[in-house]
């Protein structure tokens, strides 16, 4: 890949990766939905994601990125997770600069089933949940995004809990509380062969389908068809997702399909058209 | 087979923009694509006939609430109840003479439990509303299991939904570039969601049941963009149609240095010809045999065996 030119990372036909108008309105929320297998973890594109939002560009990723926001202006973000502690995250961002007060990390896993789930019913799980997201939103200024990673973990951990549940008591509603919600789903579901077809597996396949509709853009990391290669990790395929972009303003904005192969190094991950 | 006294495309532009009456209208989408273009152009053709009527939006799913409703119904945190309750009290009521119509957006039905669909829809049914239900074709319905009594021989909500709709638009993404659709349903199924998905362009199968029972059943592209629908010519249609409706003068050329075409203006000669069987068939009853005679004939009045009859 030495000789392959690296490529800067753009979603929107505006060539940029969180549009400004997206923060415009309250009333307008957008989902973006990030699919990922075990072999093709996130970590790199939710850091980028984290630094186009925080910083105003994503400078770990891109090589022309503008020079980044003043401490003043720079945004806020929430990222829950329930399949890493918060170390995971801290850790990461710090590598990145990005000042501990730009951003808050609620902890999912950590006695998250002893605390929250033991003994409660479905109901009370979800609104407590959701509560804490309200109160972690509230706390920081406007033009928050909220990242949640792997809220299907929800389906395993709650018993009897249905997908049109999750969403109508705990996405749905988080949506609602930001303008822009990035939700990171772990797809190796799909790949267990000719198939665990009981209702749990389905479950859990209609509420990745049920979200892919609702989100206006989804970002797909894949790992290479052929297997493994040295010089390239897997692929990101950027495409439309079920519902249209929700903005104020009228301009034509549009998600630019595009698939690039990504290269994760130790300390930095490169993208390529492919 | 397809009917002569319709032009598909009018049809289709009745029905979108609720001229023609289809109380229950199903929305069956996927992945690939979603419906939300395709309510638009009911939007559009209703504010181009200029009756536009009020639209009762009732969400699951879609957070922003489009500007063309009138009412938006977050039911996500309501139960079967209150939400019946609430949609029907923005519509008129049944015995209401000279009312707008009124059209309900569902999105989506897939929400609605199968004990409770059949309900929920003729509560809402009336004279002067339509009912507009997405059905996302992906998802399974989980629970068909859970029916009480639990009869497994009770329909799905699917089969449930397609029996009581007036129309059905059945709409599937327009593959471009080197895509198939065998491919896009194999990367759909391992959740690699392919590009080109979710276009402007998209197929439609539109189904329209008739009062006689009958169902017309038409392929269209319909571009969202341009708000143009083309009829496709799909298979099906050309054998209901006795097999000649496939048939085009460009088949026939390049074949033969003759002319094998016909032109119009022939069709409609040969349509005319009157043939002769139809004649036979109009002779009264019983038949007679008459014979005449040429002047070369040897007929012996005397001879009864010489009588030919």
């Amino acid at each position: 890949m030495s000789g392959v030119q690296r490529q800067d990372l753009v979603l929107f036909s505006d060539q940029s990766v969180l549009p400004a108008q997206f923060f415009q309105d309250n009333d307008y929320h957008n989902l973006f939905f990030i699919t990922h297998q075990s072999s093709t973890q996130p970590l790199w594109l939710i850091n980028a994601l984290v630094e186009a939002h925080v910083l105003g560009s994503p400078s770990s990723l891109n090589e022309s990125s503008s020079s980044p926001l003043s401490s003043s202006s720079r945004s806020h973000v929430v990222i829950a997770s329930f399949i890493h502690e918060q170390n995971h995250f801290i850790h990461s961002l710090n590598k990145l600069k990005i000042a501990s007060n730009n951003y808050k990390v609620l902890d999912f896993l950590s006695d998250f089933i002893i605390k929250s789930i033991l003994n409660k019913p479905r109901d009370k799980i979800l609104s407590d949940l959701l509560t804490k997201f309200t109160a972690a939103i509230q706390n920081t200024p406007a033009n928050t995004i909220v990242i949640v990673e792997q809220p299907e973990l929800l389906l395993s951990l709650i018993n009897g809990l249905t997908y049109s549940e999750l969403n109508n008591k705990f996405i749905t509603p988080l949506l609602k509380q930001c303008q822009v919600l990035i939700m990171v789903s772990n797809t190796d579901i799909f790949n267990i062969g000719d198939f665990d077809s009981s209702p749990h597996c389905s479950n859990l396949q209609n509420f990745y389908k049920s979200s892919f509709v609702k989100s206006m853009i989804n970002l797909n990391l894949n790992p290479l068809k052929t297997g493994f290669a040295k010089d390239v990790t897997g692929s990101l395929r950027v495409c439309r997702g079920g519902s249209p972009i929700a903005s104020s303003s009228s301009t034509n904005l549009h998600v630019i399909e595009n698939e690039y192969l990504h290269l994760n190094e130790k300390e930095s991950t490169k993208l390529f058209y492919r | 087979m397809a009917s002569s006294s319709h032009n598909p495309s009018i049809l289709l532009k009745r029905i979108l923009s609720l001229t023609e009456s289809s109380p229950l209208i199903l929305c069956l989408d996927s992945m690939a694509q979603t419906s939300y273009r395709l309510i638009h152009e009911f939007i559009h053709q209703n504010k181009s006939k200029g009756n536009e009527c009020p639209v009762i939006y009732i969400s699951f799913e879609t957070v922003n609430m489009p500007s063309y409703c009138t009412h938006f119904i977050d039911a996500t945190q309501m139960d079967f109840v209150h939400l019946v309750r609430q949609i029907t009290s923005y519509l008129p009521s049944a015995t209401a003479t000279q009312t707008k119509k009124h059209m309900v957006v569902i999105d989506s039905i897939n929400y609605i439990s199968t004990d409770h669909i059949t309900r929920f829809l003729s509560e809402i049914a009336s004279v002067h509303c339509t009912m507009l239900a997405t059905y996302h074709k992906d998802i399974t319905d989980d629970d068909h299991v859970a029916i009480p009594g639990g009869n497994s021989n009770y329909p799905d909500k699917l089969a449930l939904l397609q029996f009581m709709a007036t129309t059905i638009l059945d709409i599937d993404a327009m593959l471009v570039g080197s895509l198939d659709t065998e491919e896009v349903s194999e990367l759909l199924s391992e959740f690699r969601i392919p590009r080109g998905l979710n276009n402007d362009i998209f197929q439609l199968r539109f189904m329209n049941k008739r009062k006689s029972g009958r169902s017309l059943e038409y392929d269209f592209m319909i571009n969202s963009k341009s708000h143009e629908y083309e009829l496709l010519l799909n298979n099906k249609q050309g054998e209901e149609d006795g097999g000649s409706g496939l048939e085009t003068p460009e088949m026939l050329q390049g074949l033969t240095t003759f002319n094998l075409g016909t032109s119009n203006k022939q069709k409609l000669a040969k349509d005319q010809v009157a043939l002769p069987f139809l004649e036979a068939q109009s002779f009264g009853q019983g038949g007679a045999i008459v014979y005449e005679y040429e002047k070369d004939d040897d007929y012996d009045e005397e001879d009864p065996y010489e009588d030919p009859f």
